[in-house]
């Protein structure tokens, strides 16, 4: 990928900047593309499923989304290279069950899954506070695991959080002017 | 292979080795300088040491084979870490053996674990030096804190260490560069412990990273706050044995560095009644070699150092070389820690920090002091290390399932914590142990270490009191949600990474291994000056003190050697 390279190359990676129209496009034609991506870890349906789940968790707004920073890609990766074997059949076992949910409760058809459908989804079966269950915990997984996937991307990490690779001092100041209310990426 | 002959031969590169080696070279001895591993060249093979998450495959978490090869290391839960776990060993091409649980964390490379260490340094006290023959523990040590002071300065001055001077009597005072500061939260607890606490004060962590100018070595220069320590510092802003101690060695063209050279054997001279020579295996080409010296430096790091003297024997040393009092092995102790409180600290929403300090907040001992500080349910004291920060997102993320609002709180900072960790100091028990198991040998065919050690009874009773102090800080502070904790899971020694007492000094031949001068009692052209040496723990980090037993010990050496006595 040499979308890092092409930052740089237009100034990016400089400090703290934010995210331009221009830049979003550019980043657009270095995030998945479904029909060239095959995932190595889940089936085709399951990482539908969560290509569509993890743009309503973070969705485009003037920063980019979470499909935009190729968040699905690196975390089906993730599964296979880094997760134990337990783990790993938790997942496809659980994975299963949610798409025997999806499709009992919305549609046979994975494509036709709506914004709405997958917000109902979210809304009945994530369990934040109470008993869980399997489908719950995968999709508070989903959540997490989402966030910390798009917090160190590398566009986020550089641009949209506020990014200080050699800081060269250390003290308190006043967060507004310090970072204008972000998070440091590092 | 043919015999080489050097004045001076250092065994290990870590931060006994290197100061070893600089001290002896810069008095002009000829000094082949042994590491095991391999080289690790300043900067150029710090790889890691400017990546960022996205730059690590899988935002650098641990690979399941990283965590099958080094399941051991592994237990600390950090040093596999990817941007680090080169600098540490393969627990299956490097086995050991528990009787009882021992975390043994090592790094087989030149510069050893000087490249990878907490950094926090502070000195011993008289009250610590004082304290086995007070209180009827052990042996006494051969030294007093007169004997070591000047070479503390000496350490310091060279290798640069920050903080601040408080004239307490059982943390003295040091060579200091200016220190970290404070964070806001951290001040303010700072603030609270000095209102609320008439026995105790928080200071900034005393560690050595340069903080203002330069130190010499390889171009070291000041602290970037970019907390990346443990990969290898570009900049050369902490103290290792790559940056300082071995490139001053080697400047004076008296150093010969020979890393793949597993020492196994110090070979005795019946006549001489001295140490000869010292044998190694090539860990390239398995081939071995003897090389000649004067004086031979042990400084292998505590474990491997006092194996060496174990696998040492000889007709006048059956029991390994210099054992004659039987302490050799025994008597091993680690600081105890991971016990402690949390809080959140409600205030400073409007405040957040630039850099990343490399160290926080420290509290030095206040029990066993004297006066209204002594304790009726342990003997001894402890420290604590922590620090203020705040957390990476918003609270508000756990209440949110999706959506812009879930986004907008996930790139803001959440509110501040506090921790505090203590570090408590381990009495020596002559039943804390390592041996030698010559049944299961490793790929050299060398004998394997096992180890049969554990804390004790006053080490448990301090903990008890090092939770209650920290959650009765913050309580005081007014901070929210505290909570004490005492982590039994990591409660085996060796976690601590601060082994040591295995060879220790003392008075008497018949029951310490070495004398005031880090010599063995009954050889003494063999000098041991890594942790091993340590009669008593304290509570202090300990690697500032075993950089000034070195310097001293080398010095002493040296002069000997001049005045041919040795």
């Amino acid at each position: 990928m040499k979308r890092r390279d092409a930052l740089k190359n237009i100034g990016l990676s400089a400090g703290l900047i934010v995210a331009t129209p221009t830049v979003i496009s550019l980043l657009n034609s270095c995030s998945t593309d479904s029909n060239k991506w095959s995932p190595v870890f889940l089936n085709k349906e399951q990482s539908k499923v969560l290509i569509d789940i993890v743009d309503i968790i973070i969705p485009k707004t003037d920063t980019p989304s979470a499909n935009e920073v190729n968040v699905v890609e690196f975390l089906d990766k993730y599964y296979k290279e880094i997760l134990d074997d337990n783990r790993q059949k938790w997942l496809k076992e659980t994975y299963a069950s949610l798409l025997n949910l999806i499709k009992s409760n919305y549609s046979d058809t994975i494509n036709d899954l709506t914004e709405d459908n997958y917000k109902d989804l979210l809304d009945n079966h994530m369990i934040l506070n109470g008993e869980s269950n399997d489908i719950s915990e995968l999709l508070k997984n989903i959540k997490s695991d989402t966030i910390w996937a798009y917090k160190i991307s590398e566009f986020v990490g550089e641009n949209v959080l506020a990014y200080d690779p050699i800081p060269g001092v250390a003290y308190c100041g006043d967060l507004e002017e310090l970072t204008g209310g972000k998070s440091w990426s590092l | 292979m043919t015999d080489q002959q050097y004045d001076a031969i250092v065994i290990g590169t870590g931060i006994s080795g290197g100061w070893a080696a600089k001290e002896l070279c810069e008095n002009g001895l000829k000094t082949l300088v042994l590491e095991r591993g391999r080289m690790i060249k300043h900067i150029e093979d710090y790889h890691t040491a400017n990546l960022d998450p996205w730059d690590m495959p899988n935002g650098g978490r641990i690979t399941p084979e990283i965590k099958e090869r080094k399941f051991k290391q592994h237990r600390t839960g950090y040093v596999t870490d990817p941007v680090c776990e080169h600098f540490f060993v393969d627990d299956i091409k490097h086995p050991y053996n528990e009787v009882r649980r021992f975390d043994w964390i090592r790094g087989y490379h030149v510069g050893g674990k000087s490249l990878v260490w907490g950094r926090q340094s502070y000195r011993l006290s008289e009250i610590d030096f004082e304290a086995n023959k007070k209180d009827g523990t052990a042996v006494d040590w051969p030294i007093r804190y007169k004997d070591i002071a000047p070479w503390y300065s000496h350490v310091e001055k060279y290798i640069g260490v920050s903080g601040e001077n408080l004239g307490l009597p059982q943390l003295p005072d040091s060579e200091f560069l200016k220190p970290l500061t404070l964070n806001c939260a951290e001040e303010d607890f700072k603030v609270s412990v000095a209102k609320n606490m008439n026995d105790r004060v928080v200071t900034p962590a005393r560690v050595a990273h340069i903080t203002e100018g330069t130190k010499p070595g390889l171009g070291r220069s000041t602290c970037q706050y970019r907390n990346r320590c443990m990969r290898g510092c570009p900049y050369g802003a902490y103290f290792s044995s790559n940056s300082s101690t071995l490139p001053a060695a080697d400047a004076t063209g008296n150093m010969t560095l020979r890393p793949h050279s597993i020492v196994h054997k110090i070979i005795y001279d019946e006549k001489t009644k001295s140490a000869s020579e010292v044998e190694i295996i090539d860990g390239e080409t398995r081939q071995k070699h003897t090389f000649k010296a004067k004086i031979i430096f042990l400084c292998a790091s505590t474990v491997p150092s006092t194996s060496i003297l174990m696998q040492s024997t000889s007709k006048r040393f059956p029991n390994g070389l210099g054992n004659d009092s039987g302490e050799l092995g025994h008597n091993i102790m680690d600081h105890h820690f991971v016990v402690g409180a949390s809080a959140k600290i409600e205030n400073f929403k409007e405040k957040y920090y630039k850099g990343r300090k490399p160290g926080g907040i420290y509290i030095p001992r206040f029990r066993n002091i004297g006066g209204n500080s002594d304790s009726k349910d342990f003997i001894r004291g402890y420290g604590y290390q922590g620090g203020a920060y705040r957390t990476s997102m918003s609270e508000v993320v756990a209440e949110l399932k999706y959506g812009p609002e879930l986004k907008e709180a996930i790139l803001k900072p959440g509110g501040w914590r506090i921790g505090v960790t203590g570090f408590g100091e381990t009495l020596p028990d002559h039943n804390n142990k390592m041996y030698l198991d010559y049944d299961k040998l490793d790929e050299w065919g060398l004998p394997t270490v096992t180890f049969d050690a554990d804390f004790g009874e006053n080490e448990l009773a301090m903990r008890k009191d090092m939770k209650d102090q920290a959650v009765k800080m913050f309580k005081s502070a007014g901070y929210k949600d505290v909570e004490g904790y005492d982590s039994i899971d990591s409660r085996a020694m060796g976690l601590g990474i601060h082994e040591m007492g295995t060879a220790r000094m003392g008075h008497d031949p018949k029951t310490s291994v070495l004398n005031k001068y880090n010599q063995i009692h009954t050889c003494k052209n063999v000098f041991v000056t890594d942790g091993s040496f340590m009669t008593s723990s304290a509570c202090q980090n300990p690697s500032l003190t075993y950089m000034a037993f070195t310097a001293r010990a080398a010095n002493y050496a040296a002069k000997q050697f001049k005045n041919g006595n040795l």
